[in-house]
């Protein structure tokens, strides 16, 4: 965009015009000038480094591919780790990513004592030898190199259901909201088949990170890699920090920060609402083996059960980046509780409607039976969050539920105020107001209604409370 | 963005995948990624710290695309911090200044170099040459603070000029000064790699120099490293030695070393008695400086005295660094001077691995030193010497009466003369003073006064520019060319690679209309390329001890990974060596060519604990991704991830526990200036009675108390008194 005076100075007229043409003359040459690009293309185009990049970082990575039994590992010397946090930016820089993605992170560890402690921890995928995102993903979108070990994501597979972020106790995979799909470390792999030395490791100044071969019997299946990182026996991360000193009881910098984790509303819901489904088909086809109502007089309520399922289940598809791709969700059965999970809920669903269509004892049976088996995947999927103890959990710290205790009482106290009077409402007003014989169907309703709430709330804070495991932060 | 499967089981390629694919680059670049293979490269100087990093700069079309550490530039040996990866990306923010904005209002340059001039001619015209002043800063090419210092001074006829440097860098420039002569930090980067011990004073190199960090680690010695800081940083994790000590006891500390060397044989006596002077006084000053006095008012142990001054003694190359810890105390220039006392009676000085060594601040505050025509005349250079002005009006062609022969007030002298209305205008260049000075309620208090509040940026969203009545849209790094000089002395060029937002005009060209627009057009006529200017202060460098006159122009600092100064013509052939330090020789640049002695008796900071604000709260760097008041670095995202997503108080265990807070928990942290609410980090990094906030959170300085080094003018930021309250 060039500023042009052009019309004021012809309309101009003299001495004066004159003075605003030669203005407005070196106005217009500024900003030219400011718009060209021209000197260090001409002039210093074709630089060379002395050295490639191939042969100045040898030193830092192995000079040959893992033999059986071994593969690939980050190897990080906390004595050189000192906080600038270089590889955090070369990752992101080197490897085209978006806005503020980047695959490696650096934390923060302080002592526990009365000695001074500080050590910054940089930290990416850890390249597990069982890795938990692979085990978790619905549709075989990660791949475990089988000669170099690293475990790879596969972008284009990807459906975006985030699940492997759930499984990752380390939040390596991030979700890529941009483009629906989650993305992840791949240890430069394709540097590292070329001889180059991964982003991270090009970027370090002082040489903290490198890659080894290890042996996979060697990862390590108890303890932590560090202080404040999960249990290394749930995936055998085979990232190695190391230091020349004795490292002290430590605790992660952000680990008694509170943080609100991803709501997930469509499985929210959908929880909800496939549960109250299979609910009401498990009660009905009890209600019928035990005579209190006929086949027939249950269509309507089949109907509205069957129904309320089938919204829950579709609703859940609006959690997916990637939708379209969500049919191949059934290859991951092998391992994947998500996929179990998918598969069940739509056995349950196609049950559900021969049961509308031909309400009996057998079909109706079927249905309940899937429609448990359903939730048990559930259950699976999203392991029971137990809210009982949450007043002993806010007290006690060394309680594994403190943090989402205190998230609880502390970020979302009213939400779980709104819950509780809701339990109450239902648990005791109501039965109270239905013995009294009071406007039965429209309590009844309200009852329905509430209850419906109040297990919201209780999807949304399992999800947004969970403070889920990972490495050190800020 | 929703995509279509393909109809395989498992989907090993596809769109997705391609977007990060990566492929061979040419110039020795390895594998990027393919959307960003560079069809040429260039190389620049980062536009951060002092480190002054070569960065390689990637180019399709002419312009940047992306950058990576320059692996042949001597300063950095291929490696950069988060700021000089993420150097490109902090352009492209929404809020860049775009247009001129007029109260508000975006205008044309031409409104706004009209009104510029008539609101400054008329404070000029009717209130005298001292009613208006520029305050400056060490972000911006030295050619272009030469303009803007010319252009004020001797253009426009203005008296005051300052620069931000004065918060970071004014302490070593008068303690140099009158140790040394000149202003000239004696070292070359390559003394961290060859010392026996090194030294650090009030530096956390490890987060706020990490480049330099690199060069200590690559020292092959096994060094000594003695970190003399009251908290337990980074680099006091890293180092050998750590000793914290009581905030604002340093200068007791090292006149306590000087004592211990004395006493224990520790004294290069044959150094001393050739090139320095003032010893005897020192000596005798000193004596007073017994280990039991220097441990009861600093916290050490006597043993930890000895051990230091020990290994002060018995090394062999004793390396002594310094930084924002010294020079922002409340009697920083005796302490820098101090340091350098116990460089020069060691005669650790002029010998590899040595020194007395100042780290500066911003990537240009060595340039904003000597030639930003603010404390000194161009070149390092005296306004009241009669034969400097002479030389100096020859040099750049300006008549010599056109050059003022007072000196400007100080920084902060300004911003009292603004408040007692002296000062009706000020001119701020590339710095955001709103948000970074001391006491920063004051300081808005007083620029809420002005008459003309002028606010020249790359952003129109900085505290400063918020309060202006003109922002000028500036370019940024990047976005135009000229010089930086580092803290090694380093003169480096940087290109122009990237097109400014907007209307948003280079600094240099903004001068350039300033000066056609007030009419003193004529007196810059030589003054058209950032390179021509750079010949004028060639000119300008002429005997002194910064020449440069030996440089043949900018394809060289380019072609040699730079040139640090002195770089004189002698004989008509220039020797040059990539790494070279100073008074090798043994010769300083005083009248009788000796180093002095300096020193003064330590006094108690201005600030004190008492019962109301038991607490005292030291200031500082947060991490090595926030630069000062994050015009630049707050724009990143990459950036952004690397910081606390709070401002966070270190608060120690002790003091917690009598607070009844608890870690991760809301506070209000009260001084007698202002309160703020922060989220404790209790950690024992911080000693008991301490506390420490990170700097570039906006609201840090309502706390801090102003009180300055009455030699440097340099405000102290490290010594204010607080409590902590729960919320």
């Amino acid at each position: 965009m060039i500023y042009d005076l052009a019309s004021e100075a012809s309309s101009g007229g003299g001495a004066a015009s004159e003075i605003i043409n030669h203005k407005s003359k070196i106005i217009n040459e500024a900003l030219l000038e400011q718009q060209t690009l021209r000197t260090p293309v001409a002039l210093f185009a074709d630089e060379y480094d002395s050295k490639s990049v191939r042969q100045r970082f040898t030193h830092l990575i192995p000079l040959s591919k893992p033999n059986p039994g071994e593969q690939y590992a980050f190897h990080v010397n906390l004595d050189a780790c000192t906080g600038c946090k270089a590889c955090v930016a070369a990752c992101h820089s080197l490897n085209g990513l978006d806005d503020e993605e980047s695959w490696r992170d650096v934390g923060l560890l302080v002592g526990l004592k009365m000695k001074p402690y500080v050590q910054t921890v940089t930290t990416a995928c850890h390249h597990c030898e069982d890795p938990a995102c692979s085990n978790g993903c619905p549709v075989l979108a990660y791949d475990k190199d089988p000669v170099t070990g690293i475990v790879r994501h596969l972008d284009d597979q990807c459906i975006g259901c985030s699940y492997c972020i759930l499984k990752c106790p380390y939040e390596v995979p991030k979700f890529n909201l941009k483009r629906g799909i989650v993305r992840k470390c791949d240890m430069c792999q394709g540097r590292l088949a070329e001889g180059e030395a991964p982003a991270c490791v090009q970027a370090c100044p002082n040489e903290a990170i490198k890659i080894k071969v290890v042996k996979l019997r060697e990862a390590p299946n108890r303890g932590s890699i560090i202080a404040g990182a999960f249990d290394s026996s749930y995936t055998r991360p085979t990232t190695s920090y190391v230091s020349a000193k004795a490292l002290p009881d430590a605790r992660p910098a952000d680990e008694r920060q509170l943080r609100l984790d991803h709501a997930h509303t469509p499985l929210a819901v959908m929880l909800v609402l496939t549960q109250m489904s299979a609910g009401s088909f498990l009660i009905m086809a009890l209600a019928v083996w035990m005579g209190f109502v006929g086949t027939e007089v249950t269509r309507l309520t089949l109907l509205t059960a069957l129904t309320v399922g089938v919204v829950g289940i579709a609703l859940s598809v609006l959690h997916l980046g990637q939708p379209l791709k969500a049919w191949r969700a059934f290859l991951g059965w092998r391992k994947s509780w998500l996929s179990r999970e998918i598969i069940a809920f739509g056995v349950f669903a196609k049950l559900g409607a021969l049961a509308v269509l031909w309400p009996s004892k057998v079909t109706l049976s079927l249905v309940a039976l899937a429609g448990v088996l359903a939730v048990y995947t559930s259950v699976m999927v999203y392991v029971l969050f137990e809210m009982r103890e949450i007043q002993k959990a806010r007290r006690d710290e060394a309680s594994p539920w403190h943090m989402s205790a205190r998230i609880l009482t502390e970020k979302l106290p009213h939400l779980l105020r709104a819950r509780r009077v809701m339990l109450a409402i239902v648990g005791v007003v109501l039965p109270m107001v239905i013995i009294t014989q009071f406007q039965v169907p429209f309590v009844f309703t309200l009852s329905v209604a509430i209850t419906l709430c109040s297990q919201l709330i209780e999807r949304h804070y399992f999800f947004t409370a969970c403070h889920g495991p990972k490495m050190p932060g800020n | 963005m929703l995509t279509l499967p393909a109809m395989t089981f498992r989907e090993w390629t596809g769109p997705l995948t391609a977007d990060l694919v990566r492929e061979p680059a040419r110039f020795g670049l390895g594998q990027v990624p393919s959307r960003l293979v560079p069809d040429a490269t260039t190389k620049a100087i980062c536009g951060f710290c002092s480190t002054g990093c070569g960065l390689k700069i990637h180019l399709k079309d002419g312009e940047a695309i992306n950058l990576t550490p320059d692996a042949d530039y001597p300063v950095n040996l291929g490696t950069a911090c988060p700021k000089g990866w993420e150097a490109l990306n902090v352009l492209d923010a929404p809020d860049r200044a775009r247009m001129p904005i007029l109260h508000g209002k975006e205008v044309d340059w031409d409104t706004a170099l009209r009104y510029f001039c008539d609101q400054m001619k008329r404070i000029l015209d009717q209130h005298g040459p001292e009613a208006a002043a520029f305050l400056s800063t060490g972000q911006i090419m030295f050619e272009e603070m030469a303009f803007l210092g010319a252009l004020a001074k001797f253009g426009m006829g203005m008296i005051h000029g300052d620069g931000n440097t004065r918060q970071c860098m004014a302490t070593a420039v008068a303690a140099y000064k009158e140790s040394f002569g000149f202003d000239a930090p004696p070292f070359t980067y390559a003394d961290f790699e060859e010392s026996d011990v090194l030294v650090f004073v009030g530096a956390n190199p490890c987060i706020a120099h990490p480049i330099m960090w690199q060069r200590v680690l690559r020292n092959k010695r096994q060094p000594e490293i003695i970190v003399v800081d009251p908290r337990t940083t980074e680099t006091a994790m890293a180092a050998t030695q750590h000793y914290a000590i009581k905030p604002k006891s340093d200068l007791t500390l090292l006149y306590g070393l000087a004592h211990r060397l004395i006493r224990d044989g520790g004294v290069d006596k044959a150094f001393v008695e050739a090139h320095t002077s003032g010893f005897e006084a020192f000596e005798s000053f000193v004596a007073d400086f017994t280990p039991e006095r220097v441990c009861a008012e600093t916290g050490l142990s006597t043993e930890h005295l000895a051990l230091f001054a020990r290994t002060i003694r018995q090394g062999k190359a004793v390396s002594f660094w310094w930084t924002m810890g010294v020079n922002q105390g409340h009697q920083a220039t005796r302490t820098a001077q101090a340091i350098i006392n116990l460089a020069l009676m060691t005669g650790n000085i002029g010998k590899p691995g040595t020194g007395a060594n100042s780290i500066t601040g911003q990537c240009n505050a060595m340039g904003s030193r000597l030639f930003s025509n603010t404390t000194n005349l161009l070149g390092g250079h005296d306004f009241r010497n009669a034969a400097h002005r002479e030389k100096v009006a020859k040099a750049t062609g300006m008549p010599v009466e056109r050059i003022p022969d007072r000196q400007s007030l100080a920084y902060d002298q300004i911003i009292q003369a603004a408040d007692e209305g002296t000062v009706k205008a000020i001119w701020f260049v590339a710095t955001n003073p709103s948000h970074s000075w001391i006491d920063q309620n004051e300081m808005n208090r007083i620029l809420d006064k002005l008459d003309f509040l002028v606010v020249q940026d790359m952003y129109c969203s900085t505290e400063t520019a918020k309060r202006a009545h003109l922002v000028l849209p500036a370019a940024g790094w990047g976005e135009k060319e000229g010089c930086f000089i580092n803290s090694e002395r380093r003169i480096g060029y940087s290109p122009k690679v990237r097109r400014a937002p907007g209307q948003a005009l280079a600094d240099f060209h903004i001068f350039r209309l300033i000066a056609h627009y007030w009419g003193c057009g004529e007196m810059f006529r030589e003054w058209q390329t950032p390179e021509e200017v750079f010949r004028v202060l060639q000119r300008c460098s002429e005997g002194q001890a910064c020449e440069i006159t030996g440089i043949e122009g900018y394809a060289q600092l380019i072609r040699s990974g730079g040139v640090q100064w002195p770089a004189e013509m002698t004989n008509g052939e220039w020797r040059m060596t990539n790494e070279r330090r100073l008074f090798e020789d043994g010769k300083f640049f005083t009248e009788d060519q000796r180093a002095k002695f300096c020193f003064d008796e330590p006094v108690v900071p201005p600030e004190q604990r008492c019962a109301e604000f038991p607490l005292i709260l030291m200031t500082g760097r947060g991490t090595s991704a926030q630069w000062h008041t994050e015009t630049r670095t707050g724009k990143s995202a990459v950036l952004a991830k690397m910081v606390p997503e709070e401002l966070m108080l270190d608060l120690n265990p002790e003091d917690a526990a009598a607070l009844g807070v608890r870690d991760g928990q809301r506070v209000r942290v009260i001084s007698k200036r202002a309160e703020l609410t922060v989220l404790t980090r209790v950690t024992s990094c911080v000693k008991p009675g301490e506390v420490y906030l990170p700097m570039h959170d906006g609201r840090v300085n309502q706390l801090t108390h102003a009180s300055f080094d009455p030699l440097s003018r340099q405000p102290s930021y490290k010594h204010s008194a607080v409590r902590v309250e729960l919320v």
